[in-house]
């Protein structure tokens, strides 16, 4: 069924990687939904059982997508992009009637996160629209008119977090097809006048959420409490950590959202400073092969598509972490390959399977 | 520019093109190498370089050990006597190796042996500790060590002969009905003794009556909750003499002389039925979480009082931190549409509307940049309020409070104690967010849907508690969980306090008469054939840490019955269904139904009709 040349050619090191970092997450997510009773755990609460259906769905998607050129995904990225902005305005639309967020679908299987499945479709999209106008300082700056409608859309869900990685994901790419440096200081100055207008037109929760990070005590039982706890956690699990489902903070529970968006924690306090470490050098060279992928692409399209999976996974990193850390506001955005979640796992091995088949297909013709 | 030129010019960079992109690809790997380093920067701070914070916080295995003195705490009962709380005793054992040093190994062997029955430690792994002879103190139990008294008793007396050995009785908190009303309980923080959460944690400084550990504690910051029951006839309190046996429901009793005891307006058996029924509905709905909250209108003293998820108080350690909160009194929620029988009853009180008012519903209304739809999305044609209660209609309940205008409708919700804590007694209790204009929240489209109770988040109690005062002929009630105080032998009673009249005796009736109508239009599934309901379902969104979560819903009722004369109010809450059955009179009525059921055979409610035949005759009101 799988063809000669995609067994040759599949990056097997980045599949590995990949493995491991779910394999460290399964771990974590363990450890943070186990209780100690013995009764059976149904399957709706079963978090690691979940993942591992869902690391199963995934790579069966990824092996899939892996087999075709990817080229013929670069002729699809017009209808792709419609699709996008239909799916994402209906969200925005059903989130209207029911008085607030409602970022998921339900497709019966499994929800999926419109917004998660659009940030891939997106890459594609926006891959195909700056592959022709690589260097083009104008025309590249024209590309934001691409990204903007599905940016707003997403931000009226509404959803702040899932905004601002688009918008790092259309920069990541467009630096890649060479804006000027210089145009990003620009970029930079224009952002931060528009801040206050930001700010007024952020929704309660979300200026509730920056207000306490800059200030945790101001409510610290309520929206507070967990940045408070996750460093506590991640201050007792010390160099060494406090032992594989051995951390008090998330063994007692105090850690909400543990499986999810704080898993980083749970790992922090039982594996301490060693065990983050392996996990940053994990995605470090996960990334870095993906950019080493990047390299070999035969095209832009490919090049671009893969630079914009990294920056997306870097973001999501680079957030998520800084949210445990506290260094950034609170905002669920999941730990790329580690947190548990369905929708953001399944996405980021489809995303693998189009970066396989662009190292696949790097060669025309091969015989 | 000659289009030659521009054609070299496009040559000439082509080259460059090819190295940029080298340039950029590496630009790109060096954004990573900074980001990941300055992560590992930042978390080596917090984790390797030293930090008070967490040590401080971190569970520590001696700080339990060394758990300070304390007197015996109170006891609490419920309302017909039976015991919810006590104290109870366990040892604390420590030996020091270091002075059994110079003894000989067969004499430390001697003492392993016989220690080991008594501690419940194998003799072997007794004298390994005891052969530590580097070691000034080895903590033997902790206080999860739960040692049977006897044994205890036996070990204290051989401390006095072994100067080696370290014996101390000390108190742990037993909960003799588990996990029975353990919101409304709370817990006893086992390391500095101070009572936390629920009755334990509000009435902290009383039960503890004076033990050195009381002023550590966060109660000793808050006010005297013993001055609630002063109020009134404070001369007989003081005077009251000392009883020395006290009839509680069918129980007597013999208060402690030396501690104060409470006695709960729970009832055992009320609160019994309504955690069973609400779990096995929450398992039957596949949902998420429920909580039922049932008081007396007339006084507003709570019957009962649950939530799942919950705690096991009797075993802590394995319990989920986060359920120690009691959500019937500390978390928002939406109350969607049973907030309407209080948009209706505003209505009313402006004066500006009747029940035979006419509202015609096209089955959509706009109004501040938004529309309002129905949840069945269709117009209704002509309807009255009781049609709009009945057919729950977002658009009829919007209109009324276009009408009214927001100042008369906050003013209104306000008074209904809505953005306030109800005061109940209970610790932890929250205040609920009412939207005012001008707080930078309100938004002109929230004056519409408040009035189907979107966008408005209130606690359960202050539902049950505002809306109880309709069915209390307008008054409203402060909700009550302590009914007494066993003052050291002293009986003090709490006397139920009314807050306001929030409606005209008039209103609330026609409300009353009104919901009764409607409940038999809208939700079949509450009602009790032979005692009339006065009802209604919510449907709303799940709010969690002021974000609306994505997929869930919170199906509610509220009720109350007799309609006529209440005894009771449910309001049940269920919250995150799993399939189509969230709306609340798919997932909530029906345990409304089933509790209401059980609730007028237990407290003994004859129909409606024998009642009033009763009332008729002249027959002795059973």
């Amino acid at each position: 069924m799988i063809d000669n040349r995609t067994l040759r050619h599949f990056d097997y090191t980045l599949l590995l990687l990949t493995l491991a970092l779910v394999g460290l997450g399964l771990a974590m997510i363990y450890s943070a939904t186990t209780t100690f009773s013995s009764d059976p755990i149904p399957l709706s609460e079963n978090f690691v059982l979940r993942q591992v259906l869902y690391l199963i769905a995934g790579l069966v998607i990824m092996v899939l997508l892996s087999m075709v050129d990817y080229t013929l995904y670069a002729t699809f990225v017009q209808p792709l992009y419609v699709f996008v902005l239909i799916m994402l305005a209906l969200t925005a639309l059903i989130g209207r009637t029911y008085g607030g967020a409602q970022r998921w679908i339900d497709l019966r299987v499994f929800p999926v996160q419109p917004s998660e499945l659009s940030k891939l479709l997106l890459i594609l999209v926006l891959a195909r629209f700056l592959a022709d106008r690589e260097g083009n300082w104008w025309k590249l700056w024209a590309s934001f008119v691409v990204i903007a409608p599905p940016m707003i859309l997403v931000y009226l869900q509404p959803s702040l977090s899932a905004t601002i990685v688009l918008g790092v994901i259309w920069l990541g790419m467009v630096v890649m097809a060479g804006l000027p440096l210089w145009h990003l200081l620009l970029l930079g100055t224009g952002g931060i006048a528009l801040l206050p207008m930001l700010w007024m037109s952020m929704h309660t929760y979300m200026k509730e959420r920056v207000l306490t990070f800059l200030n945790p005590a101001r409510d610290p039982l309520g929206a507070g409490y967990n940045i408070f706890q996750a460093r506590i956690a991640l201050g007792s699990g010390g160099l060494w950590g406090q032992g594989y489902l051995r951390g008090t903070q998330s063994q007692l529970r105090f850690l909400r959202v543990r499986h999810t968006d704080f898993i980083f924690s749970v790992l922090g306090e039982e594996l301490g400073f060693i065990g983050a470490m392996i996990l940053f050098l994990l995605l470090a060279l996960l990334l870095l092969r993906l950019i080493r992928n990047a390299r070999l692409a035969r095209d832009g399209f490919g090049r671009l598509t893969i630079v914009g999976i990294a920056s997306m996974i870097l973001f999501q990193s680079v957030v998520n972490i800084g949210v445990n850390l506290g260094v950034l506001p609170a905002t669920g955005m999941p730990l790329p390959f580690v947190s548990y979640g369905g929708s953001s796992l399944i996405m980021l091995l489809a995303a693998e399977g189009v970066v396989q088949s662009i190292v696949i297909h790097r060669k025309k013709l091969e015989f | 520019m000659v289009p030659s030129a521009r054609n070299t010019k496009r040559n000439s960079t082509k080259q460059p093109l090819i190295e940029q992109r080298s340039q950029r690809i590496n630009l790109v790997i060096s954004v990573i190498t900074i980001v990941v380093c300055l992560l590992a920067l930042r978390l080596a701070y917090w984790q390797v370089l030293p930090h008070a914070e967490p040590a401080e916080t971190a569970l520590n295995e001696s700080e339990t050990a060394a758990q300070p003195d304390r007197t015996p705490r109170g006891s609490i009962v419920e309302r017909n006597g039976a015991l919810m709380a006590v104290d109870n005793t366990w040892y604390f054992v420590w030996v020091s190796p270091n002075s059994l040093a110079r003894i000989k190994e067969t004499k430390r062997e001697e003492y392993a042996k016989e220690l080991s029955p008594l501690l419940h430690i194998p003799q072997d792994q007794l004298l390994t500790i005891l052969n530590q002879s580097d070691k000034p103190y080895v903590a033997l139990t902790d206080i999860f060590t739960k040692l049977p008294l006897d044994d205890g008793e036996k070990l204290l007396d051989l401390s006095h002969g072994y100067p080696w050995l370290g014996v101390k009785p000390r108190y742990y908190r037993v909960y003799p009905n588990g996990m029975l009303a353990s919101h409304v309980l709370g817990i006893v923080d086992q390391e500095k003794s101070c009572g936390r959460y629920g009755v334990e944690e509000y009435y902290d400084q009383l039960l503890q009556n004076g033990s050195p550990t009381a002023e550590n504690c966060p109660s000793s910051q808050g006010p005297n909750p013993i001055n609630e029951f002063l109020t009134g006839d404070t001369t007989r309190a003081e005077n009251s003499s000392v009883t020395e046996v006290v009839q509680v429901g069918m129980r007597t009793l013999t208060p402690s002389q030396n501690q104060a005891d409470l006695v709960l307006t729970i009832d055992r058996g009320i609160q019994y039925l309504v955690e069973k029924d609400l779990e096995s509905a929450l398992r039957q709905l596949h949902a998420q979480s429920g909580t039922v909250i049932v008081m007396e209108p007339k006084t507003g003293k709570i019957l009962a009082m649950a939530n799942r998820p919950t705690f096991d108080p009797n075993n802590l350690r394995q319990a989920d931190m986060l359920k120690l909160v009691n959500p019937a009194v500390s978390e928002y929620y939406d109350p969607g549409s049973t907030f309407k029988i209080l948009t209706v009853a505003n209505a009313l009180k402006s004066g500006l509307f009747n029940p035979q008012s006419i509202f015609h519903d096209t089955g959509a209304l706009r109004y501040g940049g938004i529309t309002v739809h129905n949840w069945d999305n269709a117009g209704h044609g002509d309807v009255n309020l009781t049609q709009i209660l009945g057919l729950s209609l977002n658009t009829g309940a919007a209109y009324l409070n276009t009408k009214l205008g927001p100042r008369r409708v906050i003013s209104y919700t306000l008074q209904l104690g809505f953005g306030t804590p109800t005061g109940i007694d209970l610790a932890g209790e929250r205040g609920g967010k009412v939207k005012v204009p001008g707080d930078g929240e309100w938004h002109e489209w929230d004056l519409v849907t408040n009035a189907y109770g979107q966008g408005i988040s209130v606690t359960p109690i202050q539902l049950a508690t505002a809306i109880s005062a309709i069915a209390n002929g307008g008054l409203l009630m402060q909700p009550q969980i302590v009914d007494t105080v066993l003052d050291h032998g002293v009986v003090r009673h709490r006397e139920s306090k009314v807050i306001r009249r929030v409606y005209s005796e008039e209103i609330a009736h026609k409300l009353s008469n009104m919901l009764t109508e409607s409940v038999a239009m809208e939700t079949e599934k509450a009602l009790v054939p032979g005692w009339a309901i006065a009802g209604k379902t919510g449907t709303s969104n799940v709010y969690y840490n002021g974000v609306i979560s994505e997929d869930r819903f919170i199906g509610s009722f509220i009720g109350w019955a007799p309609a006529d004369d209440p005894q009771f109010l449910a309001l049940i809450i269920i919250q995150g269904v799993q399939g189509n059955d969230y709306w609340g009179s798919q997932s909530a009525a029906p345990l409304f139904q089933k509790v209401a059921w059980q609730l007028f055979h237990y407290m003994h409610i004859p129909p409606d009709q024998m009642r009033q035949a009763a009332r008729v005759t002249g027959l002795p009101k059973p």
